[in-house]
């Protein structure tokens, strides 16, 4: 069984397209996300929204709003604060409109007779899905009009309140009451759900090891495999190491591709590498018994090869990899359709990284590392009944 | 024409492919938008993420905030535990989160009357720092109309102060929604659906190209075609006709798919039908750089299992420097943008953008024009490679003739 072990893993590692296959393309794939979305973070944080102002008398003679707008924005913004707006000013209403149509801008602000702003959006970013960007100009507004509505009842009610310099000081200078805090064990990021997407991405492509180690063993697959059925082993003296050989592979192109993360990205997964390495361990372990259940099953081998891809693309798109879309799709999923993200090794994969990152335990860590043992078990199963026993071409 | 039906039976024996490749990516596509609500563009909107409050103080004026962010955000139920609150972020299913300290209440009247500095808040946000931007003024809005209505009014009761501050908070500035020409986002899916056909066209079309001309091509039966009474050209004519076809069919099956409800084609169809019929163009002519790719792979006498890895990876990489996955260009860095540009998928996607925003025709045109150019290009640089290979001994040639 050693002899065989070893030769296995030989075989393995001389198919240069298999190789190139496992090895490559998460490689590459990383890479791609990396260089696409690893600044994802940044992109998210506070970019100035792009908004055109009608520059008018009215705008001009409006108590107040000129000075906050100026404060928001790239212009008068403080050294050490965040602009929130990005202004063009422009004369007329007109101008604006043309201004939207011609650039990509959230809308414009005017300001009517009686001093009231309004906000004109642009219709892409109109709805709650598409228009945070507009929301946050909106509640601006919506905060200014209401200050200077609640200064005017004031005013109204007490005539005297505006003798008293001291109080209206008081009454204009707003005060901050959030501070931003971390209840994770780690600073959350956007991006690492993709770079974490791409290595479960790699761990289900493992399956192709196996899938080629059982097709050399198959007496209808290959000469090989012919030979070797005839060969005076029992089957699992056959079987057996020629698992052992794949899992031993696709771990060791596993390492290859979570070194490449960690140090070349500096991907970070919590500190916590040994439990990271388990998840390897055990994510391979569960791609190689359903590589050798697809390997077993009496289709071509290119099929086979096609259904290993198309299942590692299938799979990872409930694992989010496809984009912020397929996020939302995959948390959807798992809400709505437990069982299946249950049994998706490529969401299991994902969620234990995310365990590792996230939390302080090891509790939903512990879950997805069952979730993928079970499935091991399950195609350990399969896989061993439909290599069992073969009957090819029986007279 | 022997040759034509060979390839076609070809591709008919290898259905799990299409099955996989077309069939299986094109549906992923349609997954994906059936997950995506884009509500109606005539009127504005606001933001409404959703957003927890732990509250821990229980003084009047924590339910007033928790009362007022309700109406202003989508409300989510938390328990006050560290296993609740980091489930909720690392899910990223709750985007703001305000956690009120004990006391918050009597800080904050101490504040206003100046014995004490003003209280804070505690906020746990996601990744996008502009939903945190975002709820922080929501909060910091009433809040300051409750500071400012007890500044004025010290000795008025806090319950009258709340309803005084909700009652101001309740206005709001009035909005109109501007059409954008050539932009209209109820489309939004069409468009992106359309972006995504380029992904199974490569894969499918690279894969089974590439198997039918590597069957033609395989030494022993390549030799056995030699010899037969059909011209060598008019073969590989026959054969080329039969991968047009399987393009036709993968680009209708695509165009089917975009007329199902969930991924808006439906819509467009109907609303700018003109619009579906350049994007269903743009498929088309995008499809042929897929045919050339397969067309080069099988003059390399790759495995069948490398074509599947190659298949995966270019299609894989195309889509994602391409921005099809992402659907927002300027999320990608410079570098990026520019390496996007050696591909023929960003130009397909530059051309689609096109008829998104609007642009003249002549723009679609010239997009296309350099998809058309790397499947011209591509499929040169196999013919070269065909070439090449023709002289080794595994086609049987001059090598295979030369004496040991």
């Amino acid at each position: 069984m050693g002899t065989t072990f070893l030769t296995t893993i030989k075989t393995l590692v001389r198919q240069r397209d298999v190789l190139l296959w496992a090895i490559a393309f998460p490689l590459v794939l990383s890479t791609l996300i990396y260089a696409m979305l690893g600044n994802l973070d940044e992109a998210y944080a506070i970019d100035p929204v792009d908004l055109v102002v009608v520059d008018d008398a009215t705008y001009q003679a409006t108590t107040g709003l000129p000075e906050m707008i100026t404060a928001l924005s790239v212009e008068g913004v403080q050294a050490d604060g965040t602009a929130l707006l990005d202004i063009t000013y422009v004369d007329s209403d007109e101008a604006a409109r043309q201004t939207l149509a011609d650039g990509d801008y959230v809308g414009f602000i005017t300001v009517d007779a009686s001093g009231e702003p309004a906000f004109h959006v642009d219709a892409r970013y109109a709805s709650s899905t598409t228009g945070t960007r507009a929301s946050i100009v909106k509640i601006v507004l919506d905060q200014y009009w209401q200050t200077a509505s609640l200064v005017g009842a004031m005013g109204q009610a007490d005539p005297e309140l505006f003798s008293d310099p001291a109080l209206l000081e008081k009454l204009a200078t707003e005060v901050s009451y959030t501070q931003r805090t971390s209840v994770t064990a780690n600073p959350v990021s956007d991006s690492l759900a993709y770079m974490y997407s791409s290595l479960a991405f790699s761990v289900v492509m493992m399956m192709t090891f196996a899938l080629a180690a059982i097709e050399d063993i198959q007496a209808n697959t290959s000469a090989l495999g012919a030979r070797r059925s005839l060969a005076g082993q029992s089957k699992i003296r056959t079987l057996a190491p020629a698992i052992a050989a794949s899992w031993t592979v696709g771990f060791g192109v596993q390492l290859i591709g979570y070194t490449y993360v960690k140090f070349a990205f500096g991907t970070s997964f919590g500190g916590k590498d040994p439990a990271v390495l388990l998840t390897l361990a055990v994510g391979v372990l569960a791609m190689t018994f359903t590589g050798a259940f697809v390997g077993s099953l009496p289709i071509a081998s290119g099929a086979k090869s096609g259904i290993t891809a198309t299942l590692s693309c299938f799979l990872s798109l409930f694992a989010g990899l496809y984009g912020t879309f397929a996020q939302d799709l995959a948390e959807s999923a798992a809400e709505n359709a437990p069982l299946f993200a249950l049994a998706n090794p490529a969401r299991q994969v994902t969620q234990a990284f995310h365990a590792l990152y996230y939390y302080d335990g090891y509790q939903q860590f512990g879950q997805a590392i069952l979730a993928l043992l079970a499935l091991a078990g399950v195609f350990f199963v399969l896989s061993t009944l439909m290599l069992r026993r073969k009957r090819y071409a029986s007279l | 024409m022997p040759a034509f039906r060979t390839a076609l039976k070809l591709i008919i024996r290898h259905w799990p492919n299409v099955l996989l490749y077309v069939v299986g990516l094109g549906m992923l596509g349609v997954f994906i938008l059936a997950s995506v609500n884009l509500t109606s563009v005539a009127t504005f909107s606001q933001a409404k993420p959703n957003v927890a409050v732990i509250d821990r103080d229980h003084s009047a004026l924590s339910e007033g905030l928790t009362d007022y962010l309700a109406t202003r955000s989508t409300p989510v139920t938390l328990e006050d535990n560290t296993q609740a609150l980091q489930d909720a972020t690392a899910k990223n299913t709750t985007p703001y989160i305000v956690i009120v300290p004990a006391g918050f209440g009597e800080a904050f009247q101490a504040a206003v009357a100046g014995s004490s500095p003003a209280p804070v808040l505690d906020t746990v946000v996601n990744y996008s720092a502009f939903t945190g931007q975002y709820m922080d003024q929501v909060t910091n809005a009433y809040l300051n109309a409750v500071r400012m209505v007890l500044t004025a009014e010290p000795d008025m009761p806090l319950d009258q102060a709340l309803s005084q501050a909700a009652t101001a908070t309740d206005q709001q500035v009035p909005v109109e929604v501007v059409e954008v020409e050539g932009a209209k986002s109820i489309y939004y899916k069409a468009y992106f659906f359309f972006r995504w056909t380029a992904y199974p066209l490569t894969a499918g079309l690279m894969v089974l190209v590439a198997m039918v001309f590597s069957t033609f091509l395989s030494g022993e039966v390549r030799r056995r075609n030699l010899s037969s009474p059909l011209p060598p050209s008019r073969m590989s004519s026959q054969v080329a006709i039969a991968c047009v076809t399987l393009v036709l069919f993968a680009w209708l099956f695509m165009l089917l798919l975009a007329l199902i409800p969930a991924t808006g084609g439906l819509d467009l169809l109907q609303g700018e039908p003109g619009r579906f019929g350049i994007l269903a163009l743009a498929a088309l002519i995008y499809a042929l750089v897929p045919l050339a790719i397969g067309f080069l792979v099988a003059q390399t006498g790759m495995r069948s299992a490398a074509q599947n890895g190659l298949a995966n990876i270019v299609s894989l990489g195309f889509a994602f420097l391409s921005g099809i996955f992402m659907d927002d260009l300027s999320l990608m860095g410079d570098t990026v943008l520019k390496i996007a540009h050696a591909t023929p998928t960003f130009w397909f996607s530059k051309a689609t953008f096109a008829v998104q925003e609007g642009a003249p025709m002549s723009t679609f045109w010239a997009y296309n024009g350099v998809v058309l150019l790397f499947a011209a290009a591509i499929f040169a640089v196999g013919l070269m490679v065909g070439r090449l290979r023709t002289q080794t001994a595994d086609a049987g040639g001059n090598l295979a003739a030369a004496p040991a």
